[in-house]
């Protein structure tokens, strides 16, 4: 009885020092560094089509990566999550069960309530993510919808221009028309809207419906072709903010035609920036060997990258910027608008 | 005061897409006496339906809608033969039949996802020449002009079935008492199996749900008329608790 309680016990501390070794990662013995990145992005629900570009983005990020340096072994981990709460159980799963220090993510909502979540564990978060005189703010009910419009808001105020119409919209509803309706009370000249894929392209549509012809701009995360094949005929003159096309690329020329036979699809802006975050995190972390203090400074370090969304800058607040131009929808293509 | 016109047309237009999704839904809960929670996938799988044989085969437009009205017709139909007629034979409680609801309405969810992934799809390249209209003052496109149209059609042909008809007495007598109609010779069975695939199409009390169906949309088109529309939300299920406290019979007495 008592050497089978041994045996017990001893089966005990084989499997615990066993997992305690699969969840450290790090080195191997083989002298591969492992190297856990989690990913907490919307894989169902309205923007399930942005989820899916990401991890495409990601996936093929690992592929190059491992295929240049033989030494790193890349495991992504994915959760799905948009909603706080769902982030929220999704961050949880990632850090206590999967051992990860690097999550990225996609929605603004989720992000951030949860770095109350990711900072105290040291776990680093990273989001993916005209001339006119009366201007009216669609937007949706997130702290990027809401941050969009205090700053461009702000700015349009500054330069002498008046607001007319400022509609907040829950996240889940696909029916604006009263919304619009109110925003073409105002008479604005421009319309700035602050959505994503179908639902943007429904809020084109709706507001073409109505019969209100003035300029529609979006911003850099509205290159996307959900928007124009829901939005139809209505997407024609839509403006969008984009990163600059003569840089595009040129962090590795052989992305997008790998992108391309991989997924049949070209890479939009959520794959191309979801690809630069892994490759910064990665090169962040086999630097400073997993110690999530000095990635957090290493990657506040990042000046001028030319990575394939463009040339990224990230300050020491951990913001992220790139040059931009403008874009408009004509033919049914977003194409380069003015200079 | 502009304005106006164009709010009746947007609550008539979202009213519209309610009543249809509430006749069905009040047909089940009226005969099978639960909360078929799994019904909004059933719309949904007509949706997809149509966007399968018209959009990606390229059949007409009235023959996917057809097929589509006949799937999920059938799903609903199956769904109750298999799950819900069983689970209704050993006298489940109303909580079992709609946690097996939930279950119908996750899996047919995933089973969709699994087929057309989760990204948006649309039928709107069907649909080419959408003309707008406008009616004192009020702006609307023929498909929200026909989604009217289809729930004027509906509610007219559901009302001189429940009315006219044997089925409808039949209908009307199990939503009364399912017992004493089976004691009175109505194959309970049967006509429950026929509301499931006609509410994939209640008489609860069908006029009641229209009314609410409209009194909902024109709470929420015309409540965030003066206030931000973020709480559209909050007007809804505020009027829904309303009712429940003060008027939990419903708009009308059966």
């Amino acid at each position: 009885m008592k050497k089978t309680l041994w045996i017990i016990i001893a089966l005990f501390v084989v499997v615990f020092v066993w997992l305690s070794a699969e969840r450290e990662g790090g080195s191997s013995a083989t002298g591969t560094m492992q190297i856990k990145i989690g990913a907490a992005i919307p894989l169902t629900g309205n923007y399930a089509s942005i989820g899916e570009n990401i991890k495409r983005g990601l996936d093929t990020a690992k592929r190059d990566i491992e295929a240049k340096d033989r030494s790193l072994s890349i495991e992504l981990l994915y959760e799905d999550g948009c909603q706080p709460k769902d982030v929220t159980s999704a961050l949880q799963k990632l850090i206590a069960v999967n051992n990860v220090k690097v999550i990225n993510q996609f929605c603004a909502i989720g992000l951030v309530p949860s770095l109350e979540i990711t900072e105290p564990k040291g776990v680093i978060s990273v989001g993916i993510a005209a001339k006119a005189k009366k201007a009216a703010f669609i937007y949706y009910n997130t702290q990027f919808g809401k941050d969009y419009r205090k700053y461009i808001g702000e700015r349009f105020t500054e330069l002498g221009g008046q607001i007319v119409g400022d509609e907040m919209t829950p996240l889940d509803v696909l029916d604006f028309r009263t919304n619009l309706t109110k925003i073409k009370e105002g008479k604005p000249d421009v319309i700035f809207v602050t959505q994503l894929t179908g639902a943007l392209g429904t809020v084109i549509k709706q507001t073409r419906d109505l019969g209100i012809q003035v300029p529609l701009i979006g911003n850099y995360q509205n290159e996307d072709p959900v928007v124009l094949s829901v939005a139809g005929a209505a997407a024609e003159g839509f403006i969008i903010s984009s990163a600059d096309p003569s840089i595009l690329g040129k962090g590795d020329p052989n992305f997008k035609q790998e992108f391309e036979e991989q997924y049949n699809v070209q890479p939009d802006v959520f794959a191309s920036n979801a690809y630069d975050a892994l490759q910064l995190e990665v090169a962040a972390y086999a630097s400073c060997k997993g110690d999530t203090a000095c990635m957090k400074t290493e990657l506040h370090k990042v000046s001028d990258y030319r990575g394939v969304s463009g040339t990224i800058t990230i300050d020491e607040n951990g913001i992220a910027s790139k040059p931009t131009i403008f874009k408009i929808v004509k033919d049914g293509k977003f194409v380069q608008y003015g200079n | 005061m502009d304005i106006v016109p164009q709010l009746i047309t947007n609550s008539l237009i979202a009213g519209s897409i309610y009543a249809i999704l509430t006749l069905g839904f009040n047909l089940t809960y009226g005969t099978a006496k639960f909360i078929d929670m799994g019904y909004g996938v059933l719309a949904v799988i007509g949706g997809y339906s149509v966007f399968y044989f018209s959009k990606l085969l390229g059949l007409p437009l009235w023959l996917g809608a057809l097929l589509g009205i006949t799937i999920s017709g059938l799903v609903s139909y199956l769904a109750y033969t298999f799950i819900y007629k069983p689970l209704r034979a050993r006298k489940s409680s109303g909580a079992v039949l709609l946690i097996a609801s939930l279950g119908v309405l996750t899996a047919l969810q995933a089973v969709i996802a699994i087929l057309f992934t989760s990204q948006f799809q649309t039928l709107s390249s069907l649909l080419s020449g959408n003309r707008i209209f406008e009616l004192f003052g009020g702006t609307f496109t023929a498909v929200q002009l026909s989604i009217f149209g289809i729930g004027v059609v509906l509610f007219t042909v559901l009302a001189f079935l429940l009315k006219y008809t044997l089925f409808g007495k039949a209908v009307t007598a199990i939503s009364d008492d399912e017992e004493v109609s089976k004691i009175v010779g109505i194959n309970t069975d049967r006509i429950v199996g026929c509301i499931f695939f006609i509410s994939g199409g209640g008489i609860g009390n069908i006029y009641g749900g229209i009314a609410g169906a409209f009194l909902l949309a024109f709470a929420e088109n015309f409540g965030i008329w003066k206030i931000a529309g973020e709480w559209k939300g909050a007007i809804t299920f505020g009027l829904l608790i309303m009712f429940l406290l003060w008027r939990p019979q419903g708009i009308f007495k059966r």
